[in-house]
């Protein structure tokens, strides 16, 4: 992927660090787009690319440990770094534990920095592809019919085709005419391709 | 007609001789009255020069018995002071004589002369006939002695073996003789009243460290009382007070300053008001007070000047360590609110060197290129080295506030001095999510004033804000510092804040020292800050705003 395609967002409230961490980021050909507040971040149309975001902790108004609660609850999922200035040991756990890549004190590292982004966005870069082939999953899912779903369900729950018949009152032939629209559909190679689709999606089976 | 002739020239002779030796007698009454009020005048001691007076009243009445008395006012009786043959028992009987029955008490009473001439006829003097029985006399003669404004003052009275009254002649020299007593005696009481209160003035000079000088301008003589010489350390005894000399003794660094001011103040005919330093022949320094009045003749001219110098050295030196100990505590309290903003003061200086360390690595990322951008390396490198001088800058600030130094006032801008100190507190205030509004007034002018003080006083009033809003739970927390140009030749500033208020009967106790709502509080705060702002002429208040939170403004003259 093109880095011109990803981008950093950096919110400081002082201008000196903004600048530098934006000019350190278009170094390794990054880039970079600086917010003074979390509200100016909030209100700002975000695109949807590889991204990723270095967040002082202490911010006027609403801090930083608050703007990435407030993102969560939005659903706006962006990994995050801290940056502080000060050794603050109980921020950066919470902060840690509620999903943050990393939590570096000022003055950092320029490599600890730029490693830190780099694997942001690769996690950002690898939830975005989980999440297209899981919406691509749900399409494929949504466009079964209910008697196929109810196939899928009890196929990927190891039932035979002649128990299946058993079950929902059929011929085993019907039963194999939905198993085969299901794996097509559903675009799997195999059985096993079809029950690690069916637990991507969170399909259990009735039985168990 | 011979025989009558002879008769008649005999009387005439006899009569002329009689003349004679009246003129004589009187020529000589008169001689020895002069010679007495000679002595008089001269005089030294009260009680001979009595003991004279009575002699002579005594030869000229041919009196037996005399005595003299002086006349206490505080006890309103006549005691006697001296007396001629008397035994002690009459001396005991008349120790201390009122207004009564006796002849000395009549005249007392009567403001006039009492002539008994014999003891045992008249009838008043029963109550004394034992006693001059047993004197021995049997007629008195008492004249009272008067100041000239009719106050009492004595009694002299003569007493005779025989009844007796003396004649005319005799009492009118004895009225005279009583006048040159009365007037003795008036003299020695003025004379003795006069050393009581140059006693009292000597002692209250020393007591109040107050020396006297009068100057006469025409012939230069100077006078000085003993404390003045006492003060300048010189010995009344070898020194003769003079202008040049005086001033010589000034500290050089006040000698013209006092030596003007003081001839300014003689030739407008003012009085002349100094403070100033000596230095004594013995190389101590004393603080001098003085203050000097022109004195006029009749004519309207200057003769002299009279003045007073206070010595006071003493208050000087405990105003210098009052002044000091002030001092002292406001640096303290400084130095421990700066010890509050410490964590935030080291924010503040992280957060440039961290922009410069990051820049930094960016440079080494950038010349590690292949083709350097040199525009670009230029501007990282200006952005160092400004990060370099914010980061140096609130070091200086710091400094400032934390050294000890004597304040100095200088003309400043009230705004420049609020922005130095909202550039210290900007980081403790963000890590209190406190909104901070600044109103700054624009073209204010410059107040007189210590910068450190000022800005120690904002500090104050900041970081008062900033707890008073800890202490309230959520709300939002908003900071307003404004400066306006009042009235002409004020500055007013304002720090409201959105906290917890002030009770009303706190606003004016939030100024005592020690007084505090906060449990981590000296309560010295808003005292030193009201302390420092009066002692630049200005006024510092506080009210409880009418939503939420408080307000304190002060004012400064501009």
């Amino acid at each position: 992927m093109k880095t011109e395609d990803q981008v950093v967002f950096v919110i400081d409230d002082d201008p000196s660090i903004r600048q530098a961490i934006k000019t350190l980021i278009e170094t390794v050909g990054l880039k970079g787009e600086t917010f003074v507040s979390g509200q100016e971040f909030l209100q700002s149309k975000l695109p949807e690319v590889p991204r990723c975001l270095v967040l002082d902790v202490r911010l006027p108004g609403l801090g930083g440990l608050n703007l990435q609660r407030e993102l969560s609850e939005r659903g706006i999922q962006i990994p995050i770094i801290f940056i502080t200035g000060h050794g603050d040991i109980p921020m950066s756990v919470q902060a840690m534990k509620a999903g943050a890549v990393e939590f570096l004190t000022k003055p950092f590292r320029d490599q600890d920095l730029l490693d830190a982004i780099e694997l942001a966005l690769e996690r950002d870069r690898v939830s975005r592809k989980q999440q297209a082939e899981m919406a691509a999953l749900r399409e494929r899912y949504e466009r079964l019919t209910a008697r196929e779903r109810e196939v899928m369900s009890l196929v990927v729950a190891g039932l035979l085709n002649k128990q299946i018949a058993s079950e929902i009152g059929t011929s085993e032939k019907t039963v194999n005419v939905h198993r085969g629209q299901v794996m097509q559909k559903m675009q799997a190679d195999s059985l096993a391709e079809l029950v690690r689709l069916a637990e991507k999606i969170g399909i259990n089976s009735p039985n168990s | 007609m011979i025989v009558e002739d002879i008769t008649k020239r005999k009387k005439a002779e006899a009569e002329s001789l009689a003349l004679k030796n009246e003129l004589a007698a009187e020529i000589v009454a008169m001689t020895r009255l002069h010679e007495l009020s000679t002595r008089l005048l001269s005089g030294t001691e009260l009680q001979p020069l009595l003991e004279e007076i009575l002699d002579a009243i005594m030869e000229l009445q041919k009196a037996d018995f005399g005595n003299v008395q002086l006349y206490d006012p505080k006890t309103q009786a006549l005691v006697i002071v001296a007396h001629r043959g008397f035994y002690q028992d009459f001396l005991d009987h008349f120790s201390s004589v009122h207004e009564d029955s006796a002849a000395c008490g009549q005249a007392l009473q009567q403001h006039q002369r009492i002539i008994i001439e014999d003891v045992l006829t008249d009838p008043g003097y029963e109550p004394h006939r034992q006693i001059a029985a047993s004197a021995g006399f049997r007629a008195v003669q008492s004249t009272p002695l008067f100041s000239r404004n009719g106050e009492p003052l004595g009694m002299i009275s003569t007493y005779f073996r025989e009844p007796n009254r003396p004649s005319e002649r005799e009492l009118r020299l004895t009225d005279l003789y009583a006048r040159q007593g009365a007037e003795l005696i008036a003299c020695k009481r003025v004379e003795a009243a006069l050393r009581r209160s140059e006693a009292n003035l000597a002692e209250g000079q020393r007591i109040s460290h107050t020396g006297s000088w009068i100057w006469n301008i025409s012939s230069g003589d100077i006078f000085w009382s003993q404390e003045h010489y006492r003060i300048l350390g010189l010995d009344p005894e070898q020194i003769k007070p003079s202008y040049e000399m005086f001033f010589d003794l000034l500290h050089p660094e006040d000698q013209s300053r006092v030596k003007l001011g003081f001839e300014k103040a003689i030739n407008k005919r003012n009085d002349f008001d100094a403070i100033y330093r000596i230095i004594r022949p013995d190389g101590m320094i004393k603080h001098i007070h003085s203050l000097s009045h022109p004195v006029f003749n009749d004519s309207g001219d200057l003769t002299e000047y009279v003045g007073t110098v206070i010595d006071i050295t003493e208050r000087k030196k405990a105003e210098e360590v009052l002044a000091e100990m002030q001092a002292e505590l406001e640096r303290v309290t400084r130095v421990t609110t700066m010890g509050e903003l410490a964590a935030s003061i080291a924010h503040e200086v992280n957060q440039p060197l961290g922009a410069i360390v990051t820049n930094g690595q960016a440079c080494l990322r950038l010349l590690s290129s292949s083709s350097p951008d040199n525009g670009k390396l230029r501007e990282v490198v200006e952005h160092m080295i400004s990060d370099g001088l914010r980061a140096s800058e609130v070091i200086s600030r710091i400094r400032a506030m934390l050294k000890k130094a004597d304040p100095e006032k200088s003309l400043l801008d009230i705004n420049d001095a609020i922005q130095e100190v909202i550039a210290l507190t900007l980081a403790e205030l963000s890590r209190n999510e406190i909104r901070l509004q600044t109103e700054l007034g624009k073209g204010l002018p410059q107040v007189f004033g210590d910068r450190v003080q000022l800005q120690q006083v904002i500090l104050n009033l900041i970081l008062n804000g900033k707890d008073a809003m800890n202490a309230v739970g959520w709300q939002p927390r908003n900071l307003l510092i404004a400066t306006q140009g009042k009235s002409p030749g004020e500055v007013l500033v304002v720090v409201q804040d959105s906290g917890i208020g002030i009770e009303q009967q706190d606003c004016d106790r939030i100024f005592n020292p020690f007084f505090t709502t906060k449990s981590g509080g000296m309560g010295l705060g808003l005292s030193i800050s009201r302390t420092i702002i009066e002692s630049h002429g200005g006024r510092l208040w506080a009210t409880s705003n009418e939503g939420v939170g408080a307000t304190i403004r002060f004012t400064l003259p501009a």
